[in-house]
């Protein structure tokens, strides 16, 4: 057996071209043996290509399982045991039959609680508060067990929620302006990182980081004032004592409290806030953990989408809550990807198990959504250990349930590895968007612009991904087929000149509403930054239609404000029988080059309810008045762009059917000959899928997951096709072999230029190779 | 001689249409919202055009809501329309004599008509119906009259606080005890 101590596991695990190692020499040498014995030289896939040509499933698990403990940063099976527990709650719990139950269901790396929402060690600390129930060291034995069993190990650790501090020392509590402690869900009390709390939580990290043998520290509740508060439109400002004495420390000629009435001041204190609450006391956390485990690795709970983007560059991998939609296409994981890292992880939250909410098939589709997107999985445990439960302690029902979800990820994760994504669409995820609506209190908006854009991408088969916006290079842009720019206010003028060099080249741009109307100070421009590239220019933003809720809240957006017809351009045949509408105000353009696509329709009135002007009972219908040109189609050099003067994406947060149908057609008319395409027949938005190459490049790996169950709770329909067509020219495919759920050799057809596999009865989730003639290398 | 909607076709084109499963009305499916080509496979069959059938014994009825602002106008094709209700499969329609603005859709000599009513736009709609096969409904908004309670505010039905009283901010409501119910 390799020896491994605490220290040289670390290390080895820190290194991320060594994510595994063999348990022992007899597997090692069994493996190797099985595998032609090149598996440690050349790409994994590749080397274990058996006598069909393809790499086979079966040799690539068996070398996964025997591999060993299994870094954090590597494996897509974690899990999380949630164990927020209140003082009265007491910890019989078999801990070594539970955590057997875990390395059953397929688990390879646990969560395990340290400090909870409640505020409560659960270890034999000697400078926090212990559970008043804790018998023995939890933590520390959940630890040991985990290691044992062969699961590397994550510290979980509850950084802004903590109850116990703030009851027993009200004066170190986040309060408003009127000194009212802060809490959220009505459950957790909130501690201000500027009180004495924070010296607790790095006295923790020093005890915890030199006692225990793991592997990752997972922060939770780490910047709950900017991520929880600022975002849903409350005040990020703690008004305790210890705040107001260090700030007015720091700034003494600007008293605290009377500085926010002006924008400035209230930026200054918002800076200074986050500086201190996330940034440097982050810097302070991994200063301490590293100073006893220097490699042990660090996340948090949130994404690119939470934080910003130096936060981001400290930690080890990117982790976010999913971002789930109706048709079940892990929207999150595609938004993760897009900061170009190796490394992205995903929950997946279940339920209570003594609840029996829903059977195991639910989160089986979510855990796949995260897979066909190449995330890793994690499966968020409810509250599965629980003193006295089911016998031992624990629900057996959760685990079996979690046995489930893992029933296609911990047979088929061997094959991803590696994989990099076959590249055709990108949406460009502009941060410097996101903030400025940040600014304006609209933090939301962003996400539904781009939510709705890679979901109604996704529909149109081709590959999707998200480029973030300090990925905008000439190199990287030309790698794709088209770029979408949804509502993306925001473009700096070298990112508008490297968008407008790709598409003189021959791309195909396709952008909507105030698309650069900003510049990257935020200055407003008289008219887009890619005027020229749309063929249009910008006249003005017409309001007056707008309804801001004033009768309901929640019809705000999904009120109808806007109509468009078709101008009879082919591009528009599908819409050509009536109007369609939507929310929001929509851009007066000027027509330059562009050919008109669609023109707006005005509606009927202006909604006037204090007047008594209205119709029927919603929105004003379409009226008898044009409003100029809507959608521009120009040809641009050698390339094309499609402009839409309406929020189209943005709306999507209410699914009208029109823009469903209507986004994935667009881009199969701009872009008739994808790279690759993956269709359901007859179509359905529940079917979806993604191409990424294998390691070696020698084979284009497919997943394909019909989501359908998720949607319906639990009951599955089968769709009858789905059609796989690739480009020819540019991936010479000479055989397709599917490797789940059964292994079979696929036959391949040529059409017109492009090669297809068509599979009759898909499984609910399958992985399929294609194999390349002609090997795409990095 | 079939005829499906308001267009006649020959035997022959009729037979034809029914065999290949194409769209009877002579439309491009192509240049439909694909909703409209679903519900439109739904349709396509056979109906005796002339065999009117009961509001009560009919399990197609079909209601145009018709709330009118008093600043909309009447340029509506009611011919095509009707055939397209008809086409779409309605055996009973219904149609508005009085909607929520309180405004009557007939000439009526007792009722307020729309401002805006050219003609008999009400007993029109029946006409075509009944010529297109349909039984007619007639649908009259009873306590929805936002007309009477503006010109006669002591017609309104309101609270303790001689608030008047409306629905979803649009609708008011008069009191059938005053003299809205006796037609004075």
């Amino acid at each position: 057996m390799l020896k491994i101590t605490s220290r040289g596991l670390s290390k080895i695990m820190s290194h991320e071209k060594i994510s595994i190692f063999m348990s022992d020499r007899r597997t090692f040498l069994k493996v190797a043996g099985s595998s032609a014995g090149a598996a440690v030289l050349l790409p994994r896939t590749a080397a274990l290509a058996s006598d069909t040509g393809y790499p086979n499933l079966a040799q690539l698990r068996a070398r996964h399982e025997s591999a060993g403990i299994r870094s954090p940063l590597k494996t897509y099976r974690m899990m999380e045991w949630e164990a927020h527990t209140p003082p009265e709650e007491h910890f019989n719990i078999n801990l070594e039959a539970a955590t057997r139950a875990a390395k059953d269901s397929g688990a390879e790396s646990m969560m395990f609680y340290s400090q909870d929402h409640w505020g409560y060690a659960y270890y034999l600390s000697d400078v926090a508060v212990r559970h008043p129930h804790l018998d023995r060291d939890i933590f520390g034995t959940e630890v040991s067990l985990a290691r044992k069993l062969g699961m590397s190990v994550v510290c979980y650790f509850s950084l802004q929620f903590n109850n116990q501090i703030v009851l027993s020392h009200p004066d170190y509590a986040w309060v408003n302006e009127q000194g009212e402690l802060q809490r959220w869900d009505a459950r957790w009390y909130i501690p201000c990182l500027d009180s004495p709390y924070r010296q607790y939580v790095l006295g923790m990290m020093n005890e915890i980081f030199s006692r225990y043998e793991v592997d990752e520290l997972f922060l939770d509740i780490f910047g709950i004032q900017f991520v929880g508060f600022n975002t849903s439109g409350r005040s990020p400002f703690c008004f305790c004592k210890h705040t107001e004495e260090a700030w007015n420390k720091d700034h003494p000629d600007d008293p605290y409290g009377e500085g926010f009435k002006t924008p400035e001041g209230w930026e200054r204190r918002y800076k200074w806030h986050q500086q201190r609450s996330m940034t440097d006391i982050l810097n302070e956390i991994i200063a301490a953990a590293r100073s006893q485990r220097p490699n042990v690795l660090i996340s948090l709970n949130g994404g690119p989408e939470s934080f910003p983007d130096d936060i981001m560059q400290k930690v080890s991998f990117i982790y976010a809550e999913p971002i789930t939609t109706t048709t079940g296409i892990s929207i999150g994981s595609i938004l993760m990807r897009g900061w170009g890292r190796p490394d992205y992880q995903a929950g997946v939250f279940s339920k209570q198990g003594y609840l029996d909410l829903y059977p195991g098939s639910i989160p089986r589709v979510k855990a796949d959504a995260l897979i066909v997107q190449n995330a890793r999985t994690f499966i968020v445990g409810n509250a599965p250990i629980i003193s006295d439960l089911d016998g031992q302690g624990f629900s057996k029902r959760w685990f079996a349930v979690a046995k489930e979800t893992w029933a296609d990820v911990r047979n088929v994760d061997s094959l991803l590895e590696g994989i990099r994504p076959v590249l055709s669409t990108a949406m460009l995820y502009s941060a410097s968007t996101r903030a400025a609506l940040d600014a304006q209190k609209r933090p939301v908006d962003f996400r539904h612009s781009t939510v709705g854009a890679l979901e109604t991408l996704t529909y149109a088969g081709r590959p999707v991904e998200s480029l973030a916006e300090f990925r905008l290079t000439p190199e990287e842009l030309g790698r794709f087929e088209a770029l979408v720019l949804p509502e993306v206010e925001v473009l700096s003028d070298a990112q508008a000149e490297v968008i407008r060099t790709w598409v003189k080249g021959g791309g195909t741009l396709v952008a909507s509403y105030k698309c650069g109307l900003l510049d990257e100070k935020r200055q407003a421009r008289s008219n887009f930054a890619l005027a020229d590239v749309f063929g249009v220019d910008y006249e003005s933003d017409e309001r007056k239609y707008v309804r801001e809720g004033r009768e309901n809240p929640a019809w705000a957006g999904a009120y109808t404000s806007t109509y468009l017809e078709s101008a009879g351009s082919p591009l528009a045949k599908m819409l050509a029988v009536s109007t369609v509408g939507l929310a929001g105000s929509f851009l007066r353009l000027k027509r330059t080059t562009g050919e008109e696509v669609m023109r707006y329709r005005l509606p009927f009135m202006v909604e006037d309810m204090e007047h008594n002007h209205w119709f029927n009972w919603g929105s004003p219908p379409p009226g008898t008045e044009t409003g100029g040109t809507a959608v521009a189609y120009n040809r641009f050099g050698k390339g094309q762009s499609l402009y839409l003067g309406v929020p189209i994406f943005w709306a999507m947060q209410w699914r009208p059917f029109w823009i469903r149908a209507w986004v994935p057609e667009l881009m199969r008319q701009l872009v008739k000959e994808p790279i690759a395409e993956l269709r359901p027949e007859p179509f359905t938005e529940y079917l979806h899928g993604t191409f990424f190459y294998d390691e070696s490049g020698e084979y284009v790996l497919v997943q394909f997951l019909n989501a359908v169950e998720a949607a319906m709770e639990g009951e599955y329909r089968g769709i009858p096709r789905v059609r796989i067509g690739v480009d020819g020219k540019r991936l010479k495919v000479t055989g397709a072999r599917m490797v789940w759920p059964k292994d079979e050799d696929l036959e391949i057809h040529s059409r017109g230029g492009r090669t297809e596999v068509v599979l009759q009865n898909p499984p609910r989730y399958g992985a399929l190779f294609l194999k390349l003639g002609e090997p795409v290398r990095p | 001689m079939g005829q499906l909607g308001n267009r006649r076709l020959s035997r022959r084109n009729f037979l034809l249409s029914k065999t290949t499963g194409s769209s009877a009305t002579g439309r491009d499916d192509a240049t439909l919202h694909p909703a409209a080509v679903a519900g439109q496979a739904q349709t396509r069959m056979p109906r005796n055009a002339r065999a009117i059938v009961a509001p009560n014994k009919t399990y197609s009825s079909m209601e145009w809501e018709f709330h009118t602002p008093p600043e909309e106008g009447f340029n509506i094709n009611l011919k095509a329309a009707m055939a397209a209700a008809h086409d779409s499969g309605v055996q009973a329609l219904m149609l508005y004599s009085q909607d929520h603005w309180g405004y009557a859709f007939y000439t009526s000599d007792v009722g307020v008509r729309h401002p805006r009513l050219a003609d008999d736009f009400f007993g029109t709609e029946v006409r075509l119906a009944r010529e297109e096969g349909m039984s007619a409904i007639c649908y009259y908004s009873l306590q929805y009259n936002n007309q009477v309670v503006f010109n006669h505010p002591d017609w309104a039905w309101v609270d303790e606080q001689g608030v008047e009283q409306r629905r979803r901010m649009r609708w008011y409501l008069p009191c059938l005890d005053s003299p809205l119910a006796s037609g004075r």
